[in-house]
């Protein structure tokens, strides 16, 4: 297998922060920004489906025209360390399968392209369906490509027919493919025992960069930070948070983010007699999160499934404790440090959960909670030095050797130090 | 500069706000061409910013006018006949959950698609003449998916000799305007990597 002497790499990605989305795929960017260091160049082709509700009609009638309008309005632009970015919309509508989704933004592309691949000798697509499987279609004949599979509706993806098969293909035909952690690989390896040993672990990178100017002293600021969706808790948190602040009524409560619960929490907490000490901030940029993650005491995060939980780990690394489910990733990035990160409770319907651990964090807080420890193990696992690294080995392995296995799981961990 | 925003999709809010915002910061003139101005009420365009409903510059047309009348005249007669006396409240009531549930959604999905299929060449000459006369457009900027096929026959609709816009999928991702733009930028091959200085920014 050819080892390139450039540096070059091509990121395809479902998901990357939009106007329309400020958080959206923050976790790819990340991966921009902290791999700058072991590249020479990239581009990040960010295909973003445009959804809406269409007839059959007019749904053909939508991609004749933008396949059109693609070879006319795509360009290239750039984004963070001065890599290029190309924004290729993709449209989309309910009833479509997961692969027949992956086809159109890998067609989608290849209009941007004019036809010919992608001319980076490294391709990491993000999502096995739909960054992956667009990432095979277009990279050149002798490109490596590489996945990084993220997604919490991987199981959706698998139940569907034409899409496991799709999917089984893209691990079977990229030069390695991993898992953001053990949440999302035990899913892959059940479904394709017979990859088990092509599937490794690349985490995400947080951004250790920016400290908190001074410590947290009391848990009193409440910080969620997320979608307000069903699947991440909230309406927990906010009946949680009641009953906490009837014992301490200087406890405040932020939600960052936006989502179909919104309203419904906003009313809830009218009713609660607590809209005055909880704040909607709705959708904030990264840099403005860090801030208030800065002017805030405690992050809780009651999600029901993370495959990995970003913004846990970005909290620990602006200086703040964490109350946080065991969700399938944040049990496994706090792995060791979990008492000295903050406390993690159970996934249950019952906000007492909360309210007990909320109350077992406050009560040895500060003594028992070693957050300068806790971030520096995290700046070890998951800063961009340790996963630049992790990256630079997969995509330009020293020419020395046969060239880059996949990462074993055990492999990838022990080489993030 | 002067830039047009196609959002008949009504699906990307945030991003047509905030974009056609930046465009009358910068000092440039914002138009946003819109479908149905309900699906806009729970947000704030900038007061600089020209927003115009496609649905309602095709109102005055002969087959929107009896569509309209079949949707909504007919059934509101029916519903104020109905609701005399004691019923008079309840009959209002359902008037109005029919106009937003049935009404409204088979005006935004049947009605104004079909017109637009069929007499295609009136509508886009009412928006040649309510929105690109005298206008003269830099940037065309196609906001959702449902904006597309309108957006490609009415820049068809010119030929390349006659208004020959940039069109893009975002302020962000447009090229720079005329005196600000590298030479090549419009029409650099995304194929090729970007001259990453390889450093955190």
């Amino acid at each position: 297998m050819r080892v390139s002497a450039t540096r070059d790499v091509a990121i395809i990605t479902p998901w990357y922060p939009t106007r329309q989305v400020p958080f959206g795929g923050a976790f790819v960017r990340a991966m921009v920004e902290a791999t700058a260091s072991v590249r020479d160049r990239a581009t990040v082709f960010h295909c973003d489906g445009w959804g809406a509700p269409v007839s059959r009609r007019g749904d053909r009638a939508i991609v004749r025209a933008h396949r059109d309008l693609l070879a006319r309005g795509a360009r290239k632009t750039s984004t963070v360390t001065g890599a290029g970015l190309v924004y290729v919309p993709v449209p989309v509508h309910s009833g479509l399968s997961y692969a027949e989704a992956a086809r159109r933004h890998s067609a989608a592309v290849g209009v941007v392209l004019g036809g010919r691949p992608i001319d980076a000798p490294v391709v990491h697509g993000h999502v096995g369906l739909r960054g992956g499987w667009t990432a095979l279609e277009n990279a050149r004949p002798d490109a490596r490509v590489f996945v990084t599979e993220h997604a919490t509706f991987l199981p959706a993806v698998l139940r569907q027919p034409d899409s496991r098969a799709m999917y089984e293909e893209v691990i079977r035909r990229s030069a390695g493919f991993f898992a953001v952690g053990e949440a999302v690989r035990s899913v892959l390896v059940e479904a394709f025992p017979q990859h088990a040993d092509r599937i490794g672990f690349m985490p995400n990178p947080v951004d250790f960069g920016v400290p908190r100017e001074r410590p947290v002293t009391a848990l009193r600021r409440w910080l969620y930070v997320g979608s307000l969706n069903q699947r991440k808790g909230v309406a927990l948190l906010l009946e949680a948070f009641a009953r906490c602040r009837a014992e301490d009524p200087a406890l405040t409560l932020t939600f960052v983010g936006d989502g179909p619960l919104r309203a419904a929490l906003a009313a809830r907490a009218a009713a609660l007699g607590i809209a005055d000490a909880v704040t909607f901030a709705g959708f904030v940029l990264p840099t403005a999160a860090l801030e208030l993650m800065h002017r805030h005491d405690l992050l809780v995060h009651p999600s029901r499934l993370e495959t990995f939980g970003m913004t846990v780990v970005e909290a620990i690394a602006a200086g703040m404790p964490v109350l946080v489910t065991r969700c399938g990733g944040p049990e496994e990035t706090l792995a060791g440090i979990e008492d000295a990160a903050g406390g993690l409770i159970a996934v249950d319907e019952d906000p007492d959960t909360i309210v007990a651990g909320y109350r077992r964090l406050r009560d040895r807080f500060p003594q028992q909670v070693d957050l300068r420890h806790a971030r520096e193990v995290l700046a070890d696992r998951y800063g961009y030095p340790s996963v630049a690294r992790a990256h630079r080995r997969v995509w330009f392995p020293d020419p020395v050797g046969a060239g880059p296995a996949p990462v074993a799981p055990e492999a990838a961990l022990n080489s993030m130090e | 500069m002067q830039v047009l925003f196609f959002a008949l999709g009504a699906r990307r809010m945030r991003a047509v706000v905030d974009e056609s915002a930046q465009v009358v910061a910068d000092g440039g003139q914002a138009v946003v061409l819109i479908d149905h101005a309900k699906l806009w009420r729970n947000v704030s365009f900038d007061p600089a910013v020209r927003v115009v409903e496609l649905s309602g510059i095709e109102a005055d047309r002969l087959p929107m006018r009896i569509g309209h009348g079949l949707l909504y005249d007919v059934p509101r007669g029916l519903f104020r006949a109905a609701g005399r006396g004691p019923l008079r409240q309840r009959a209002r009531r359902a008037a109005a959950a029919y106009e937003v549930r049935l009404a409204d959604r088979v005006h935004r999905r049947v009605l104004a698609p079909s017109y637009r299929l069929v007499w295609g060449e009136v509508s886009q000459s009412l928006v040649q003449r309510h929105v690109l006369d005298g206008a003269s457009f830099d940037l065309v900027v196609v906001t959702d998916s449902p904006s597309m096929p309108y957006a490609a026959r009415l820049l068809e609709r010119y030929g390349p000799g006659g208004w020959n816009p940039q069109v893009a999928f975002g302020l962000d991702y447009a090229a720079p305007s005329a005196p600000d733009a590298a030479p090549s930028a419009p029409d650099e091959d995304p194929s090729a990597g970007s001259a990453d200085a390889g450093r955190r920014g």
